[in-house]
C-alpha cells in the first residue's frame, strides 16, 4: 500500500567493505533489522539514494562473556539478548528493557545498535507525507511542517523553544547508561568507544545549527558493538506506555545503584542529579522528587505531559523500591 | 529506477529465484509477484502483524522487511504451514472458531506455530506474551488464546480443551 | 442438530490463508488508483490543475468531482455526498481527485503532482461551533441555513409529571468520545468492465445491495449492466456500511479506462473514511421513587458528525428511541441534534446510537440506586420491560429474557458479595442493556422484502445455497448453512453457500442494524422449510409413512412391516424427490412484519424484535498511575437461541473487547487549531489509535441466555452488536466502586482517572477538615 522510494541498496558481506560504503556514502541510510528505518521511509521522513543493508556482516553479531565484561555485537537481535542465558544472569534489567520493546515479533527484527541509533519520536514528526503536508510542508506559505522534518518548519511542541524536543524512545538505553555501557565505533579511520551516555546530542534532529545534533557520531562511523562492564549490582528497567505491546515508551526509568536515568521525555536521556551517590540506600521520595523537579516532559505524544511529568515521581519511586528489594533491602 | 538485483531463498521449501527491485518489501514480492496472499496488507508499517511470515523460522512483519533481505534465508508463510491436513494449530482454530474474520489469522498461526517448535509446553503468559504481537479486532482474542491452548494440550498428550459454552441456565 | 463442531464452513480456508480478500485478487493489465486529499478541513476549491499528472508515464486518468456530478449518501433523505470533492473540501483527508496508474507507487506519485488552489474558508470544529449560527454553513444552499443535519424531539406520557412522582431527581451531564472501527482489513476494491459492457464491482462492502444501487446513481447507469460482489471481508463493525469513493472512483475508472483498477485505501487513510462513532455530549436527568421505579427521563444530546451525513439522520433517532430500553419508561422526553464538522464523518460502529444513551443513563441508574440504598442490579431488574407489551414510544417487545441474564452475570461474577466490598482500588459495575434485531424498515421506503435465500438441493446430496448476505466475520454464511442443514438432517460443511453477488444472489439488504440472523435467518428457514416438505410428501408416498424424519444425512421413515429400519440417505432422497417434483430449487424471503405503532413518526427504531444483555465488569486501578485494568467481564446475552452457540460467544467477546477499548483507550480526536491548516488526526495509525492488544484485554466470561423469540429463525436473535452496549458503563460503574470517582468522561485513560482520583482526595481532605 505505502511504497518505498526508490534507492540503490549496497549489501556488503564485510566490515572493512561495510566502513568503505559508509564512507563513500555519507549520506547513505544503514539499515540493519528496519523496525524502524522501513517505516519512516514509506512515511517519506526518509528518501535516501543509496541503503546500506549491512545485516551480512558477521563481525556485528553475537554475544560474548569474558572477564572484561560483556560484548553485543550491534547486530545482535534483542530476542537473540532476551534469550541469552548469561544475559539473564548478569543483566536481567537489560533483558527485562529488550523484552519491553515493542511486541516479540518486532524483537526478533529489531537489533540492540538499532535500539540505541533509533531515531526521536513525536507525534508531529511520526506522521504520513499527507499528513505532514497537511500540517503546513515546504509549500505552504507560511511554511508550518515540522521542524524536525523540514528546516523551514517550525516546532509544533514548543514554538518558541530553541529546536526539536521529539522525544528519545530506545528501551535499552536508559539502563545501559546505568551498566557504564560503551558503543564500540568503527570507521575507516579506525575504531573508538564512546560511553553509551555521551551518544546523544541536545536536539531531536540529525543537524541542529546552535545545538548538538542528536546522535554524537561521525558521518563514517558505524556502530559496532556495545560493551558492558560486569555488572557489580541490578539494574531496574520501566517502561510507561499506553498498551503494554505494540507500543513505544512515553517514559522510561532506569534505576541502579548508580542512579537513575530518565528517559522519553525529550531528545536526549538524563541522569536524575543532585541525589546521593548511591541508590543503595536512597532516600526513594528525595530522589523521585529530584526526578519529578527535573523532568520537563513537552507534548510530543498523544497522551498529556502533564499526567508523564507525574509518572516520573511514581515510576522512580517504584523503580527504587524494586531496586531496594533486589538487593535484599526489607524497605 | 534502481536496478533490479537477484533474489535467492526457499519459499515454503522450495529454492526460488527471482529477480526484484531493491526497494521491494517482502510482503509486495510475496503477494503480488509470487501470488502468496495468505500474508496480508493490515498497516504496512509494522504495527499489526497481519503480514507475519517466518524467516529462519523467526516471525517477521514482511511489510517492513525488503525482500532483499532474506537473500540466502528460507520463509515460511501460511501457505506452507498445513501440508495435506491442517497442522495441530489450525486444527484447534476450526474448532474454537478462532477466526472471525480471519484477516489477522494467519499472522497469528505463524506466531504460534513458531512459538510451539521453540517451546513444547510454553505457559499461558508465553502464549499470550507472543500473541501481543499481532491486532485482532474481532475474536477479543479469547478464541484464539483457548484455541492456541487446547493445540498445547493435545500436543502434549493431554486432555483436548475445547469450546465449552456456558449457558445461564447450567449456573 | 449438527454434528458437535461448531466449526465454521469458511473457518479453514481463513485459517490456512486461502480465503480470497478483494486485495488478494488481480486482473491482468489492471491498474491502481490513488486519491489526492484535501490538506485542509474546509476550503473552496479555486481551480485544479491535473496536467503534471496526466503528462507522467504511466497514468492513464484523474478523476475529479466534476466527472461524477451526481450525490449521493446512503440514507436516501441525506443525500449530501459526492465521490470526489466538488467546489468545497469539508475536511482534512476528503478525496478531491483520483489517479489511475500502471502501479500505487506511480498513482501516489502522479496524484501529488496534481496543483489544488484553494481558498481556505473558517473551519466547524466542534458541537459548539456547529450549533453557533455565525458559523459558516458546510453544506449551503440547503433548505435550512443550518449546521445541524438534523434535530429530533419526542414526548412520550408526562415526563413533568413523571418528576413530580420522583423521590429523588438527578441531573448530569455526560461526555462519549468519537471511536473508530480499525477493521484490519482497509477498505478495498477492483472494478472490471467485461467487453459485453457489465461492470463488475469487487468490494469490502457491508451493503452490497445499497451499493448497487448507488453505483447506478452515481454512474448513470442500468442497475442491471452493474454487478457487486462482496469476496471476504476483513469485518467491519459498521465502518463498510457506506458507499466509499474508493468503491466510486474504480467503477468510474474502470469504465473510463477500458482497463481493470484496484483501489486500496491505505491504514491512515482508513482514518479519513472513518464512519464511526459520534463523539456526543449528553445531559440526563431521571427521577426515580424510594422503591426502585423510573418515573421519568429528559434527554438532550448533541452529536459531533463530520462532514457529511452517511447515517447521521438515524444516529439522531436511535439515540433517543434507544435511551429508555431495557427499562420501562413512560413519562419522557429527548431532544438530539446531529451536526456538521468539518471532521471526518462519522456513521455506524457497532451498537450504532445505542451506545451513547447507554453510557449516560447506565452510570446514572448506578448513582440513584446509591442515592436510594438499593442493590444497581435489583434496581435494573425491576424495572426491566415485560414479554409481549408495547413500550411507550411504540416499541413492540416481545421475548425478554433481561432478568436472567442480569441473575446470570449476578451469580457468576459474585457481584451482590463483592459491589462496595472488594479490596482497595478494585471494583465492580453492572449495567444492562437492549438493542434492535434488525431495522424493521429498509433505508429506502419499501415494503419489498428485505432478505430472501434461494435453495437448490442437489442429487449428490449437496444444497447451494444463494443469499445476498454480505457474511464480515461474524459468521453469517455458517449461520445459513447451518439452518439449512439442520432442517434436513445434513451437515452445514454439505452446503455450498454463495452470497453477495447481486448478479448471481437474490437480495438481502446488508450486514448493518444487527438484521442479518434474524432476517437471512428466517429466509433461510422459509426456503429450507420447503425443501423438507417436498421431500416429506414424496418420502411418505413412497415409504407409506406418516411421517418422516431428517438425521444425520439420512431421511428415516420409522420400521417395515418385518420391523427393519425404513432409511434413505439424504442423496437418495433428493433423487427421488426430485423424480416427483422436479429440480428440488426453493426460494424464502423476509418481510418484517407490518408493526403498527400510536406514533406515526416512530419509522426508526422499531424492530421485529430485540436483544437484551446484562454485563458485570471488574476492575482494578492503580491509584497513583490512574491506569485501569478491566480484570473480568462477564457477559449474559439473551440470544433468543444459539443457534451455534461458539459463534455466538465470539460475537460476545468481539462486543466486549470493542467496548473495554471504547472504555479505556480509544479516543478518534484532532490536534487543535495550533495550525492554521488543521485540525490533523492525532492517531491515524494502529500505532497511535490505542486498540487493545491481549494484554489489555479482560478475561470474558460469556453466558448464553435464550428466550426462544417466537418470531427468530428457530427462535435467535442478535448478538453482534447489543453484546457492546453494557460494556463501557459497567467498567464506569466498577471504577467507581473502586475508587470513589464518577468518570463522565470517556475514555478513562490514565490522565483522566488519576485527575479525577486527586479531585477526590483534595475534596475528601477539605471535608475531613
Amino acid at each position: 500500500m505505502l511504497p518505498l522510494p526508490d534507492f540503490d541498496l549496497h549489501r556488503p558481506q564485510t566490515l572493512p567493505e561495510a566502513l568503505r560504503l559508509r564512507a563513500a556514502l555519507p549520506k547513505a541510510r544503514i539499515l540493519a533489522g528496519g523496525t524502524d528505518l522501513i517505516p519512516s521511509m514509506k512515511q517519506g521522513l526518509f528518501t535516501p539514494q543509496d541503503v546500506l543493508h549491512i545485516a551480512g556482516l558477521a563481525e556485528l553479531k553475537g554475544i560474548t562473556v569474558n572477564a572484561d565484561g560483556i560484548r553485543v555485537g550491534a547486530l545482535t537481535s534483542l530476542t537473540e539478548m532476551r534469550r541469552d542465558a548469561r544475559l539473564a544472569t548478569l543483566v536481567p534489567g537489560l533483558v527485562a528493557a529488550c523484552k519491553s520493546v515493542a511486541t516479540p515479533t518486532l524483537q526478533n527484527m529489531a537489533t540492540l545498535g538499532g535500539n540505541l541509533l533509533l531515531d526521536t519520536r513525536c507525534r508531529f514528526y511520526n506522521q504520513s507525507q499527507f499528513w505532514r503536508e497537511a500540517l503546513g510542508g515546504a509549500n505552504a506559505k507560511p511554511a508550518t511542517g515540522c521542524l524536525k522534518c523540514d528546516s523551514a518548519g517550525i516546532c509544533h511542541i514548543a514554538p518558541k523553544g530553541k529546536g526539536c524536543y521529539a522525544a528519545h524512545s530506545a528501551d535499552t538505553v536508559p539502563t545501559l547508561i546505568l551498566l557504564g555501557a560503551q558503543a564500540e565505533l568503527a570507521s575507516v579511520r579506525g575504531t573508538r568507544r564512546l560511553a553509551v551516555e555521551a551518544l546523544y546530542g541536545e536536539d531531536g534532529r540529525e543537524a541542529a545549527p546552535d545545538r548538538s545534533p542528536r546522535l554524537l557520531i561521525a558521518g563514517d562511523e558505524v556502530l559496532v558493538a556495545v560493551h558492558i562492564p560486569t555488572p557489580t549490582g541490578p539494574t531496574v528497567h520501566r517502561k510507561v506506555r499506553a498498551r503494554a505491546a505494540i507500543d513505544y515508551p512515553m517514559l522510561l526509568v532506569a534505576a541502579s545503584a548508580e542512579g537513575v536515568v530518565l528517559s522519553s521525555l525529550g531528545p536526549r536521556p538524563q541522569r536524575v542529579t543532585g541525589i546521593q551517590d548511591s541508590m543503595l540506600d536512597a532516600d526513594i521520595d528525595a530522589v523521585a522528587q529530584a526526578a519529578f523537579s527535573q523532568a520537563f516532559p513537552l507534548a510530543t505524544h498523544v497522551w498529556a505531559s502533564t499526567w508523564r511529568k507525574k509518572m516520573v515521581r511514581v515510576e522512580v519511586r517504584r523503580a527504587l523500591a524494586e531496586l531496594a528489594t533486589l538487593n535484599g533491602d526489607p524497605r | 529506477m534502481a536496478d533490479p538485483i537477484i533474489l535467492r531463498c526457499r519459499l515454503n521449501g522450495t529454492p526460488k529465484t527471482e529477480l526484484i527491485a531493491p526497494n521491494r518489501s517482502l510482503l509486495d514480492f510475496l503477494r503480488e509477484d509470487l501470488g502468496y496472499t495468505g500474508s496480508k496488507h493490515g498497516c504496512d508499517v509494522g504495527d499489526c502483524g497481519a503480514c507475519t511470515v517466518r524467516i529462519d523460522g523467526a516471525p517477521t512483519l514482511s511489510c517492513i522487511t525488503l525482500a532483499a533481505s532474506v537473500e540466502g534465508k528460507s520463509l515460511q508463510t501460511i501457505e506452507g504451514v498445513a501440508g495435506s491436513e491442517p497442522t495441530l494449530v489450525q486444527q484447534c482454530f476450526h474448532e474454537h472458531v478462532a477466526a472471525q474474520c480471519g484477516y489477522c489469522t494467519p499472522g497469528i498461526v505463524l506466531v504460534l506455530e513458531a512459538l510451539f517448535e521453540e517451546q513444547a509446553d510454553p505457559s499461558e503468559e508465553a502464549i499470550a506474551e507472543v500473541l501481543g504481537s499481532n491486532i485482532c479486532r474481532c475474536t477479543g482474542y479469547t478464541k484464539i488464546l483457548s484455541a492456541a491452548i487446547d493445540a498445547r494440550e493435545r500436543r502434549n498428550g493431554r486432555p483436548a480443551k475445547p469450546p465449552t459454552p456456558t449457558f445461564a441456565r447450567d449456573l | 442438530m449438527s454434528e458437535k463442531t461448531s466449526a465454521k464452513i469458511d473457518g479453514l480456508d481463513k485459517i490456512t490463508g486461502r480465503a480470497q480478500f478483494t486485495d488478494d485478487m488481480t486482473r491482468p493489465g489492471m491498474l491502481h488508483g490513488a486519491f489526492l486529499r484535501s490538506p485542509h478541513a474546509h476550503a473552496r476549491i479555486l481551480s485544479i490543475d491535473t496536467a503534471p499528472a496526466l503528462a507522467m508515464e504511466g497514468v492513464h486518468a484523474v478523476l475529479l468531482g466534476e466527472d461524477l456530478p451526481v450525490n449521493y449518501g446512503v440514507i436516501p433523505v441525506a443525500m449530501d455526498e459526492h465521490a470526489l470533492a466538488i467546489d468545497k473540501v469539508r475536511f482534512v483527508g476528503e478525496e478531491v481527485a483520483c489517479v489511475a496508474a500502471v502501479d500505487r507507487a506511480t498513482a501516489i506519485r502522479a496524484s501529488r503532482a496534481i496543483v489544488v488552489e484553494y481558498e481556505v474558508l473558517e473551519a466547524v470544529l466542534s458541537i459548539e461551533d456547529a450549533m453557533n449560527k455565525d458559523k459558516p454553513l458546510l453544506h449551503e444552499g440547503k433548505r435550512k441555513a443550518s449546521n445541524v443535519l438534523r434535530r429530533v424531539r419526542q414526548r412520550y406520557g408526562d415526563a413533568d409529571a413523571g418528576f413530580e412522582a420522583a423521590d429523588v431527581i438527578l441531573e448530569a451531564e455526560y461526555d462519549y468520545p468519537g471511536s473508530t472501527h480499525v477493521p484490519l482489513e482497509t477498505q478495498v476494491a477492483l472494478a472490471e468492465v467485461t467487453a459485453d459492457g457489465l461492470l463488475t464491482l469487487f468490494s469490502s462492502t457491508q451493503i452490497p445491495h445499497y451499493l448497487h444501487r448507488i453505483l447506478g446513481r452515481v454512474l448513470e447507469r442500468r442497475m442491471q449492466d452493474i454487478r457487486v460482489v462482496k469476496p471476504h471481508v476483513g469485518a467491519g463493525y459498521g465502518g463498510k456500511s457506506d458507499p466509499f469513493a474508493n468503491e466510486l472512483c474504480a467503477a468510474a475508472l474502470a469504465i473510463r479506462t477500458g482497463r481493470p483498477i484496484k483501489i486500496i485505501l491505505d491504514r491512515e487513510e482508513v482514518f479519513y473514511a472513518h464512519r464511526g462513532r459520534h463523539r456526543t455530549k449528553m445531559w440526563l436527568k431521571m427521577g426515580i421513587t424510594r422503591e426502585g421505579k423510573i418515573t421519568a427521563a429528559d434527554f438532550k444530546a448533541w452529536a459531533e458528525g463530520g462532514a457529511y451525513a452517511s447515517y447521521g439522520v438515524v444516529t439522531a433517532y436511535y439515540f433517543g428511541v434507544f435511551l429508555p430500553l431495557p427499562y420501562v419508561l413512560d413519562n419522557w422526553r429527548f431532544e438530539t441534534h446531529r451536526c456538521y464538522t468539518n471532521h471526518p464523518p462519522c456513521g455506524p460502529k457497532r451498537g450504532h446510537g445505542a451506545i451513547q444513551p447507554r453510557f449516560a443513563l447506565e452510570q446514572h441508574l448506578d448513582r440513584l440506586a446509591l442515592e436510594i440504598g438499593m442493590s444497581p442490579a435489583k434496581l435494573r431488574s425491576i424495572n426491566s420491560v415485560q414479554p409481549d407489551t408495547e413500550t411507550s414510544n411504540g416499541l413492540r417487545i416481545t421475548s425478554v429474557a433481561l432478568n436472567e441474564c442480569i441473575d446470570a452475570v449476578v451469580k457468576a461474577s459474585g457481584f451482590e458479595d463483592k459491589v462496595g466490598k472488594m479490596p482497595p482500588n478494585r471494583g465492580i459495575g453492572i449495567a444492562a442493556s437492549a438493542y434492535m434485531c434488525g431495522a424493521l424498515h429498509a433505508i429506502y421506503a419499501s415494503e419489498l422484502p428485505q432478505s430472501a435465500v434461494q435453495i437448490c438441493a442437489d442429487r449428490s446430496g449437496r444444497i447451494a445455497i444463494f443469499s445476498g448476505t454480505a457474511d464480515i466475520g461474524q459468521g453469517s454464511n455458517h449461520m445459513l448453512a447451518q439452518i439449512v442443514a439442520d432442517t434436513v438432517g445434513i451437515q452445514p460443511k454439505d452446503c455450498r453457500v454463495l452470497e453477495a453477488d447481486t448478479d448471481f444472489t437474490p437480495v438481502d439488504l446488508g450486514s448493518y442494524s444487527s438484521r442479518v440472523t434474524f432476517f437471512a435467518g428466517n429466509a433461510a428457514v422459509r426456503a429450507a422449510e420447503k425443501l423438507k416438505a417436498a421431500m416429506e410428501e414424496t418420502l411418505c408416498k413412497r415409504w407409506e409413512v406418516e411421517s418422516v424424519r431428517f438425521e444425520d444425512g439420512q431421511v428415516h421413515g420409522g420400521v417395515n412391516a418385518d420391523g427393519e429400519p425404513i432409511v434413505a440417505s439424504f442423496a437418495q432422497a433428493v433423487e427421488w424427490a426430485e423424480q416427483e417434483h422436479g429440480t428440488l430449487g426453493f426460494t424464502g424471503y423476509y418481510t418484517p412484519p407490518k408493526i403498527g405503532s400510536r406514533f406515526r413518526r416512530q419509522s426508526v427504531g422499531p424492530s421485529p424484535a430485540y436483544s437484551f444483555t446484562a454485563q458485570v465488569a471488574e476492575v482494578e486501578v492503580d491509584p497513583e498511575t490512574g491506569m485501569v485494568k478491566v480484570v473480568d467481564v462477564w457477559c449474559a446475552h439473551d440470544c433468543g437461541k444459539a443457534l451455534n452457540p461458539v459463534i455466538v460467544e465470539g460475537q460476545l467477546e468481539g462486543c466486549v473487547y470493542m467496548g473495554v477499548g471504547e472504555a479505556i483507550l480509544e479516543d478518534h480526536n484532532f490536534t487543535g487549531p495550533m495550525s492554521r491548516r488543521g485540525p490533523l488526526h492525532k492517531s491515524a495509525s494502529i500505532l497511535e489509535y490505542k486498540i487493545p492488544t491481549l494484554h489489555e484485554t479482560p478475561r470474558i466470561h460469556s453466558i448464553l441466555v435464550e428466550s426462544m423469540d417466537k418470531e427468530g429463525p428457530r427462535g435467535a436473535k442478535e448478538a453482534g452488536e447489543g453484546p457492546q452496549l453494557p460494556t463501557v458503563p459497567a467498567i464506569a460503574n466498577a471504577i467507581f466502586d473502586a475508587v470513589g470517582v464518577r468518570l463522565e468522561t470517556a475514555p478513562f485513560t490514565p490522565d483522566r482517572v488519576l485527575t479525577a482520583i486527586e479531585r477526590k482526595a483534595r475534596k475528601d481532605a477539605k471535608e475531613a477538615r
